[in-house]
């Protein structure tokens, strides 16, 4: 390996990622060894791998505000922020519609995360009263969804989906496959993951999982749904996930009746998934009903 | 990454669709929330310019004076970098020890060489004078897509080719850091 001035920090950069080969990572770290230099070209790029980390936002809001200065867009919102700041202290009337529209914005957001609450039994005119409520805003809430725009498959997978994101990696010299496939998916690299489970002879029920999860990811909702219902064969730690994922899968796909099969299953269980999982299925039955009308 | 098509989010803002604002929470909020974290504000700033900014864009529909050729999600993301700018400038003029160089992103040019204090600023500087297909390629691996991701939004090539594509962007900027007397100077 020879290091110049043009390819060094390629090399850095590739070390730093663990891209290199184990015959190149061998002959870099002894180059390292003996050259100062290179140790302080090291430092810089873990600082700017570092700052770009910790900045991700602010790049990202960069790019949109060169996207909306090429469009000559950026002046025109600064003018409308300074309007609104002005409209809030002044005008009484758009107050008061932002305070109720905050309220919608906020009840929004706060719903998923109070269905998931475990509810204590009530005395018996607590549940009858509540059941009277259920019903009445179930009905409202049909009448309502009615109104509102058809959402596709692909729009109920974009607003229910999450990336899975796992516990901390953990390295241990047993399980050394399981953390490949882990290691490759945490790091986005999802071709390389299912690679990585087609040369494993015995997967264990996590390589079948993060495998199904990269699946997702490079969008082969089929092969992730394939791989999701083997692990609900069997009772293990994925079950529960494994059935929300594969859930999605469907409605991805629109299999509306499996979807609805292993999401109605999903609801009865208390998890983390319960909340959504019961919006989504009045959102599934909703389109459901409008699909047998249109039929 | 799995987006909502731009049409859906804003008919979904119009009708005041629970489960779209529901899905900016999901998806927007943890970038403005990095954005107010990184520069001296709270969590609940962030909530507050997430909804002043949605009912900004809310009014701009409603009123159909919504250039519908930019993105919600740009929209939102602007009309909160403004927002928290004009707060921090209220607030006993924080922005003006030039420290929050983040929050200068919009006129990077413009500041002195003798303001600068921190090798943050070079970073900043420095990315900005990028070529366009390299911030994207950046922006995007730093906010976490995979590399077939990446190369499909950038249609750069095959996930390899944009992989190399990024290896030679970090590698530029890395090289024109280095090349500013000043950087050795300078502390983090």
């Amino acid at each position: 390996m020879t290091l110049t001035e043009d390819n060094k920090f390629e090399y850095i950069f590739r070390y730093l990622e663990n891209d290199l080969s184990e015959l190149e990572k061998k002959q870099f770290e002894e180059l390292i060894k003996n050259n100062q230099t290179l140790k302080d070209d090291i430092s810089l790029c873990k600082n700017i791998n570092g700052f770009l980390k910790e900045h991700a936002a602010m790049l990202e809001i960069k790019s949109s505000l060169n996207e909306m200065r090429n469009s000559g867009y950026s002046d025109e919102i600064k003018d409308m922020v300074k309007e609104h700041n002005k409209k809030l202290n002044t005008d009484k009337s758009y107050g008061k519609n932002f305070e109720e529209f905050k309220k919608i914005v906020t009840r929004s957001k706060r719903k998923g995360i109070e269905s998931t609450k475990i509810k204590k039994l009530r005395p018996l005119i607590y549940v009858a009263a509540a059941a009277i409520t259920i019903l009445l805003v179930t009905t409202i809430s049909i009448l309502y969804f009615f109104k509102k725009e058809n959402y596709t498959p692909d729009d109920l997978f974009c607003l229910y989906y999450e990336k899975y994101q796992p516990d901390i990696y953990k390295r241990s010299i047993s399980d050394k496959k399981i953390s490949e496939i882990k290691k490759y998916y945490c790091s986005g690299k999802y071709e390389a993951a299912v690679d990585s489970f087609k040369r494993i002879e015995n997967p264990s029920n996590a390589d079948i999982f993060y495998t199904a999860m990269s699946y997702i990811e490079l969008k082969k909702f089929e092969d992730a749904a394939a791989k999701l219902e083997f692990l609900l064969r069997t009772n293990n730690s994925f079950f529960i996930t494994a059935e929300w994922y594969a859930g999605l899968c469907y409605v991805k796909t629109g299999n509306y009746s499996k979807a609805f099969s292993l999401l109605n299953e999903c609801a009865q269980r208390k998890s983390v998934y319960r909340g959504k999982v019961k919006e989504l299925l009045e959102k599934l039955e909703i389109q459901n009903q409008k699909q047998t009308g249109d039929h | 990454m799995f987006d909502l098509p731009d049409k859906k989010i804003i008919t979904g803002i119009l009708k005041k669709d629970p489960f779209v604002f529901k899905y900016i929470y999901n998806h927007y909020f943890p970038v403005i929330r990095k954005m107010v974290l990184l520069n001296s504000g709270s969590e609940q700033d962030a909530e507050d310019m997430l909804q002043e900014s949605l009912f900004i864009l809310y009014n701009k529909i409603k009123n159909k004076i919504f250039d519908t050729s930019i993105s919600p999600k740009s929209f939102i993301y602007i009309t909160c970098f403004f927002l928290w700018k004009n707060i921090l400038r209220n607030r006993k003029g924080e922005l003006q020890n030039m420290k929050n160089y983040s929050m200068c992103i919009d006129n990077l040019e413009l500041m002195d060489y003798k303001d600068v204090l921190s090798r943050e600023y070079l970073y900043y500087l420095y990315f900005d004078r990028l070529s366009k297909i390299c911030q994207k390629i950046l922006t995007l691996y730093v906010n976490e897509y995979s590399m077939e991701e990446i190369a499909r939004l950038t249609e750069f090539g095959s996930a390899k080719q944009t992989h190399n594509k990024k290896i030679y962007c970090q590698k530029q900027l890395a090289g024109m850091i280095k090349k500013n007397p000043l950087y050795c100077e300078l502390t983090i």
